[in-house]
């Protein structure tokens, strides 16, 4: 079940980025991380989650990733409020998704979205969080799972 | 029933009712009143009449007697006096008998009755001077001819002369009391109707003081009940509101709501508005299923209280950083009756998350110690010391696990290399749980194992196939949190526990290589000997690990494929018993070695060549050719094992390459020695540096 709900996330950020002009996007081996620091690139985007699982998921990509994921959409606005503007749509793919196949159960909240390290994100620091690192061209983001799931 | 229908207001309906009736009589009073008013003015003006009557009666007898002569004017003055007669006649008989007589304007007029004393008598006396009177005015009518005329006018005069006056005083005063009498009415008129009005003034004071007071005082009460309920509503520590028959929620509603809610307004929303951003879908639909039964009246709502689906609902109030503050509310129906029909549905909700979370926590706490339990009866056996250096061990070995999986790593090569180099670490990792006799751990890394096994079977790997795998591996740091928090407690109950960080201490691992070999042989049908000696030398910890690593390494597999089972050993002419000779001991240049040796079947070549063939990585004619040189080194080939099938004790084939990789991260060497049928040896040179540097 826990899989299944990572998979949900990892899978709506792969579809994502497949549905730009360069399709080639690949997962690495997920690893884990203690949830001491809230950990993250230039730019975040994130849903909170409540329900069988609670906790928080989020999108994380450096600026050069999200410059370059801009261009290929066509966007030629490369701002910081569009950097915004796209790891919150990342996002909002994350909660739409998870709303399409956990809605039931679960509560998912409207995405927010981060620049920079902030120290306003409170994670459960007894929980740890799951990193899902995201290669497209020849960056990585990654998805970051923090769900307690005992 | 009209009285009742009227309710409180039946004292305010009698007051008006009293006043209007009031009314209504002076008004018939002052009708009846003014009608006999009007009658006495007619009598009034008839009573003058007779006096004008009196004289000109008087005037036609002279002018009788004064035209004698005048034939034609003495007959106006007859037919004058003759209606004159007949009209004051009738008039009097009128009063006296209230009968009809002539108005002035020539119709008939009924006189009521004189019946005032002072009329009467006046009546009565003029009645009796009008007798004679009127006899003597009747002969002197009744004349035919002017000598008769001669005869009887004088004593008519004469009559008339000295009656007149009392006649004229007579019906003067029958006017005067007739005025009198209609005076008095009007007097009686005018007080009726001041009576009346003063009446009414006291009734509507009355009405006014007494329903003023009352309006008042039930608005006061009024208000005092809508302040109480204000009061009640702000300062009750629960959600209250009704829902009406539509399940919108009614105008009031305590002010804790906002609070619980995250919301400002609540007047007319619809339930499952308020409901919607703190509970899933699916309990909002529930809950409006359930609310829905409570108005059907044909059902008892003692027996669906148990349906509830909010009587403990878990609810989340999103934050301001996109996440979600849990709470746990308790909403609790209740219908609200008018005329025996459910109009509204009160819904009380109270935040039950301090019970709820005791509750989790107590249930949590009770699931934590009786995990703790299961652990406590494993470790109780182990040595609290070799514990805490297994645990120590542990964690550094999953650092380095998560740090494999962290290392990126793209293509299926470099995704399967990772694999790899993990499955050798968690394969040391088991075999050190398997020596200190933690079989929790064991399994938990064998169940690890299991999944890596599958995904080394896999063509091609992506990095989320990695997930399962960290999944599992994530619930085993967790049990070894568990355990180590469970060694910290122990640690603290007993001062004996504590120990030595700095070095080993000498080898205390000894009983668990014993206990190895036991496990391992015993859960093989195999019988096994281990004889240690030389395990007296302080080492540096690091140094120590690795020892430790090789030795269980070796046993294990001397257990597993050097000695045979009893039956073979006894048809070979060997001792039931196999042994397993262990050693460590300093040489003279100073460094260390370490050798293990069993009398068991010796390294089986043919079997590596085998399960070379097997692996495919190599042609038939190649491997073919190789000689036991050749086929040595492949024992320490990653995942390389000539065991036929997987157990916890062999068969993963990850053992001996991370003995090989530890040994040449010490810069040490390992040597193989091997008599086929006889025995094998495996010794791990390690230089001399080592050691000095624990010495310095």
């Amino acid at each position: 079940m826990f899989e299944g709900v990572v998979k949900i996330f990892v899978d709506s950020v792969v579809n994502y980025f497949q549905s730009t002009s360069d399709k080639n996007v690949k997962l690495g081996s997920p690893y884990l991380i203690e949830n001491t620091d809230f950990t993250s690139f230039d730019f975040t985007g994130m849903i909170g989650i409540s329900g069988p699982y609670r906790g928080m998921v989020y999108f994380t990509a450096p600026k050069v990733l999200l410059t370059h994921l801009l261009l290929s959409l066509g966007e030629k606005e490369t701002s910081k409020e569009n950097m915004l503007d796209l790891v919150g749509e990342v996002a909002n793919t994350l909660s739409g998704n998870a709303r399409a196949e956990l809605g039931q159960d679960f509560m998912i909240s409207v995405p927010i979205m981060i620049e920079g390290s902030t120290s306003n994100i409170h994670l459960p620091t007894a929980l740890r969080s799951y990193v899902i690192p995201i290669y497209w061209k020849a960056y990585s983001a990654a998805v970051v799972v923090c769900l307690d799931n005992t | 029933m009209l009285i009742n229908f009227f309710g409180k207001y039946k004292s305010i309906v009698v007051s008006i009712a009293l006043f209007l009736l009031l009314d209504a009589s002076v008004l018939i009073m002052n009708f009846y009143i003014s009608f006999e008013i009007s009658e006495d003015a007619s009598g009034i003006n008839l009573a003058g009449r007779q006096r004008m009557l009196s004289q000109r009666m008087v005037k036609s007898l002279v002018n009788i007697n004064y035209y004698l002569n005048d034939a034609e004017k003495q007959q106006q003055a007859l037919d004058e006096l003759k209606s004159t007669v007949g009209l004051f006649d009738l008039t009097l008989k009128a009063f006296s008998n209230g009968t009809a007589t002539i108005a002035g304007d020539g119709t008939d007029i009924t006189l009521p009755r004189v019946d005032d004393a002072e009329g009467r008598e006046a009546i009565s006396q003029a009645e009796a001077i009008w007798v004679d009177y009127k006899y003597q005015l009747d002969s002197v009518l009744a004349v035919k001819t002017p000598e008769e005329l001669v005869s009887v006018l004088p004593a008519a005069l004469q009559y008339a002369e000295s009656n007149n006056l009392e006649l004229l005083f007579l019906m003067n005063a029958l006017t005067g009391a007739l005025e009198n009498v209609a005076s008095s009415k009007a007097t009686l008129l005018r007080l009726i109707q001041t009576i009346g009005i003063l009446l009414a003034i006291v009734n509507f004071f009355i009405i006014m003081f007494h329903f003023l007071k009352q309006l008042r005082e039930s608005d006061e009460k009024l208000e005092s009940a809508r302040q109480e309920t204000v009061e009640i509503l702000d300062t009750v520590n629960e959600g209250l509101f009704l829902l009406d028959e539509n399940l919108n929620i009614g105008s009031q509603y305590s002010k804790k709501m906002s609070s619980m809610f995250g919301l400002n307004e609540f007047s007319g929303l619809s339930f499952s508005q308020v409901l919607e951003k703190t509970v899933t879908a699916k309990d909002v639909e529930t809950a409006q299923r359930f609310i829905r039964l409570l108005y059907r009246d044909d059902i008892n709502s003692e027996l669906i209280v148990d349906l509830n689906p909010l009587r403990e609902i878990q609810v989340n109030i999103s934050g301001d950083d996109a996440a979600y503050v849990e709470k746990y509310f308790s909403f609790n129906f209740t219908r609200v009756y008018q005329d025996n029909k459910v109009k509204d549905i009160l819904v009380t909700v109270k935040d039950i998350s301090k019970e709820v979370t005791l509750t989790k926590e107590l249930e949590y706490s009770r699931q934590q110690s009786q995990k703790q339990m299961e652990v406590l009866t494993e470790i109780l056996h182990i040595n609290p010391q070799t514990m805490k250096i297994f645990l120590d061990n542990s964690f550094k070995s999953y650092d380095r696990v998560n740090e494999l999986l962290k290392k990126p790593a793209k293509s299926n090569a470099s995704l399967k290399d990772k694999l790899n180099q993990i499955a050798r670490e968690i394969h040391s990792f088991k075999g050190e749980a398997t020596t200190v006799g933690l079989s929790g751990f064991e399994s938990l890394a064998h169940e690890l194992e299991d999944s890596i096994a599958k995904l080394k079977d896999s063509r091609e790997l992506t990095g989320d196939d990695f997930l399962p795998l960290v999944v599992e591996f994530e619930s085993l740091i967790r049990h070894t949190e568990l355990t180590r928090s469970l060694v910290n407690k122990l640690t603290a109950f007993s001062s004996e526990l504590s120990f030595n960080d700095t070095a080993t201490g000498g080898y205390r691992e000894h009983d668990q290589w014993h206990a190895l070999v036991k496990t391992v042989s015993e859960r093989m049908g195999k019988k096994v000997d281990l004889v240690v000696s030389g395990f007296d030398i302080d080492l540096p910890r690091e140094v120590a690990k690795v020892v430790n690593d090789v030795v269980i390494q070796c046993i294990r597999n001397a257990v597993v494929h050097g000695i045979e089972d009893p039956q073979t050993r006894l048809a070979e002419d060997k001792l039931e018993r196999g042994y397993i000779d262990l050693s460590l001991k300093k040489l003279v240049d100073g460094s260390l070695e370490l050798s293990v040796k069993d009398d068991g079947q010796g390294i089986d070549y043919e079997a590596i060549r085998s399960k070379a063939l097997a692996m495919g990585r190599w042609s038939a004619v190649e491997v073919n050719s190789w000689d036991y040189k050749k086929l040595l080194p492949l024992i320490f080939h990653p995942g390389f094992s000539t065991a036929g099938s997987v157990t916890s004790d062999a068969g993963r084939g990850v053992g001996m390459d991370v003995i090989k990789e530890k040994v040449k991260s010490l810069q040490g060497k390992i040597k193989v020695g091997s008599r086929r049928g006889v025995n094998t040896k495996i010794s791990v040179v390690l230089p001399q540096s080592l050691t000095e540097n624990l010495a310095a």
